[in-house]
C-alpha cells in the first residue's frame, strides 16, 4: 500500500482559474519524487492541496489514516510542507522557538520538544543555532532552519517547494545532501533538474493542471521529451 | 534565562513602575530627580548595561523635545515648564533605553505574556519585530527599482508613485501574512501556545520593590492629601 495516494484531485481558484484538473499519483514510503512543470502548471497548488491548506476536490489517502480531514492534527503531523520563501516559514523570533513551534502544538512534553529541536537542527547542520534571531540568519541558513521546523514534527511525507531556489552552489549542494540523508518520503517541486536527478528516483511532470509524465528519473536524460514539455 | 537570573518581566515591570512615577511626577523637585537617576543607574549597574550607551540611546527623544519646545514653550515663553516636561521625558527615555539594552525583545515578550498580556498582543508584537526588517528592505528595493527608471517629474506624479509603492507593500505584507498563517496552521497552530513556567528569586522581588519605592516617593506629594 502506498504512503500517499492522490486520486482525481481538482482545484479551482476563487477567481475561476482551474489549477488542478484531475491529478492522480502515488508515493511510497521513503520514496523521493520530483515534481516538474512550468510556472503556473499547478505545482504549488498541488502541494498546498496535499498539505490540506487548500481544500481540493478528489481523494487523498494517507497510509493508516481513514478519512483524512483537511486540517486534522494527524495530517499536519504526518505531512510537512516547506514553503519556498523561508521568511514565510520562520515567523518566531528565535530559531529555537520556531523549530519548537510545531512540536509544542503537538502537545509534547518540554524535554521531548527540546530533543526534537536538537535532532531537527542537527539533521540540517544547524546545531547551536537555537538562540539566534531568525531575521539575522543568512538566506541559506534560513532555508535549512525552515526545513528543520518541519522535520521536528517527524512527518512521513515532506513537500518541498523549490528547495534550491536562490541558494548559492555550495549551499545548494549541502541542501541536496540533507535531502538525501532524510528518510522521509518527499515530493519536491522544482525547476532545478540537477537537484531532482541528484535526489529523486521518480519524476512527475505537471502540465496545465494535469500529470503528463510519471516515470523513473532516468527519463530526464531524454532531451526530446524535455523539449516537448518545455522543460529544457 | 537572562543575566543574574532576573526574569525579563521583573525588569519590564520595574521600568514600567519607574516610568509611571517619573511621568506622573507633579513637580519634580531636585531630590526626586536624583532618586530617579539613582534608580536607573542602579538598574544599569545591576544588569551590566554601560551607562554611556543608555545615555546615548535616550537621545532618540531629541526630535520630540524639539516639537515640545516649538509648540509648547516658545508660544507661551514658559521655560520652566519646558524644562520640567523635557526632564520628565528624558527620564522616561532613560528607563526605556536601560530596559532595551538589558533585555532581549523576544525575552521581554515572553515575560509580558507571563505577566498576563494576551497572547494575541504578544504574537502581534513578535511578528512586528520579526518582519519589520523585511518590510524595510522590501521598501528599499522598491525605491531602488523606482530610481532606476525614474528621472524626476512633476510633483503630483511623485505622489502617485509613492502611493503605488505603499499600496504594493501593503498587498505584499497582506499576502505574506496569509502564507505565514498557513505555515502556522500546518504546524498545528490553534491559537493556544504553551507558556514556559519560571520561578522568581529574591533579586526579581528586589528590583520590582525598588521601583515600587520610587513610585511611592513620587506619590507622597499628591497622594497624601487623599490618605491623610
Amino acid at each position: 500500500m502506498p504512503l500517499l495516494a492522490v486520486n482525481q484531485l481538482k482545484y479551482r481558484y476563487p477567481d475561476g482559474r482551474e489549477a488542478l484538473k484531475g491529478v492522480s499519483f502515488q508515493i511510497n514510503a521513503g520514496e523521493k519524487v520530483g515534481l516538474l512543470g512550468l510556472n503556473g502548471a499547478g505545482k504549488s497548488t498541488l502541494l498546498l492541496s496535499i498539505a490540506g491548506v487548500l481544500k481540493a476536490e478528489g481523494e487523498i489517502t494517507l497510509a493508516g489514516v481513514e478519512n483524512l480531514k483537511a486540517r486534522s492534527k494527524l495530517r499536519k503531523q504526518r505531512i510537512g510542507l516547506v514553503f519556498q520563501d523561508p521568511n514565510d516559514q520562520l515567523f518566531m523570533t528565535t530559531v529555537y522557538e520556531d523549530v519548537a513551534f510545531g512540536p509544542e502544538n503537538l502537545g509534547l512534553s518540554r524535554p521531548e520538544v527540546e530533543k526534537r529541536v536538537q535532532v531537527a537542527l542537527a539533521a540540517v547542520g544547524a546545531e547551536g543555532f537555537e538562540d539566534r534571531l531568525t531575521h539575522h540568519l543568512s538566506f541559506g541558513e534560513k532555508k535549512r532552519v525552515a526545513l528543520a521546523t518541519v522535520l521536528a514534527m517527524q512527518p512521513d511525507l515532506l513537500l518541498l517547494d523549490e528547495p534550491s531556489s536562490n541558494l548559492d552552489p555550495k549551499r545548494r549542494r549541502e541542501f541536496i545532501e540533507i535531502i538525501n540523508q532524510a528518510k522521509q518520503a518527499m515530493l519536491i517541486a522544482s525547476h532545478d533538474l540537477e537537484l531532482i536527478k541528484a535526489t529523486c528516483s521518480r519524476v512527475i511532470i505537471l502540465e496545465a493542471g494535469k500529470v503528463v509524465v510519471d516515470e523513473p528519473v532516468a527519463i530526464l536524460e531524454n532531451e526530446a521529451l524535455l523539449r516537448r514539455h518545455e522543460l529544457y | 534565562m537572562s543575566e543574574k537570573g532576573v526574569q525579563p518581566e521583573s525588569k519590564g515591570l520595574a521600568i514600567f513602575l519607574y516610568t509611571l512615577a517619573a511621568v506622573l511626577d507633579p513637580s519634580l523637585p531636585l531630590w526626586r530627580f536624583a532618586i530617579y537617576l539613582v534608580f536607573v543607574t542602579g538598574f544599569c549597574v545591576l544588569f551590566g548595561v554601560p551607562l554611556g550607551r543608555v545615555a546615548r540611546r535616550s537621545l532618540f527623544l531629541l526630535p520630540f523635545l524639539g516639537l515640545i519646545i516649538i509648540f509648547g514653550v516658545l508660544p507661551s515663553g514658559d521655560y520652566a515648564r519646558g524644562m520640567f516636561l523635557a526632564a520628565k521625558g528624558w527620564l522616561a527615555a532613560l528607563g526605556l533605553a536601560a530596559l532595551g539594552l538589558s533585555t532581549e525583545f523576544a525575552q521581554l515578550l515572553k515575560g509580558l505574556h507571563r505577566l498576563g498580556l494576551p497572547r494575541v498582543l504578544t504574537m502581534l508584537l513578535s511578528f512586528m519585530y520579526r518582519y519589520l526588517d523585511l518590510l524595510i528592505s522590501e521598501a528599499k528595493r522598491m525605491e531602488i527599482a523606482r530610481n532606476q527608471r525614474y528621472f524626476g517629474g512633476n510633483y503630483l506624479s511623485q505622489f502617485r508613485i509613492l502611493g503605488n509603492i505603499i499600496g504594493n507593500l501593503f498587498l505584499r505584507t497582506y499576502e505574506r501574512g496569509e502564507r505565514v498563517y498557513q505555515a502556522m496552521v500546518l504546524r498545528g497552530y490553534t491559537g493556544q501556545m504553551q507558556v514556559e513556567k519560571v520561578s522568581y528569586h529574591l533579586l526579581d522581588y528586589l528590583v520590582v520593590s525598588g521601583a515600587l519605592l520610587v513610585l511611592l516617593a513620587t506619590g507622597v506629594d499628591f497622594l497624601c492629601p487623599f490618605w491623610l
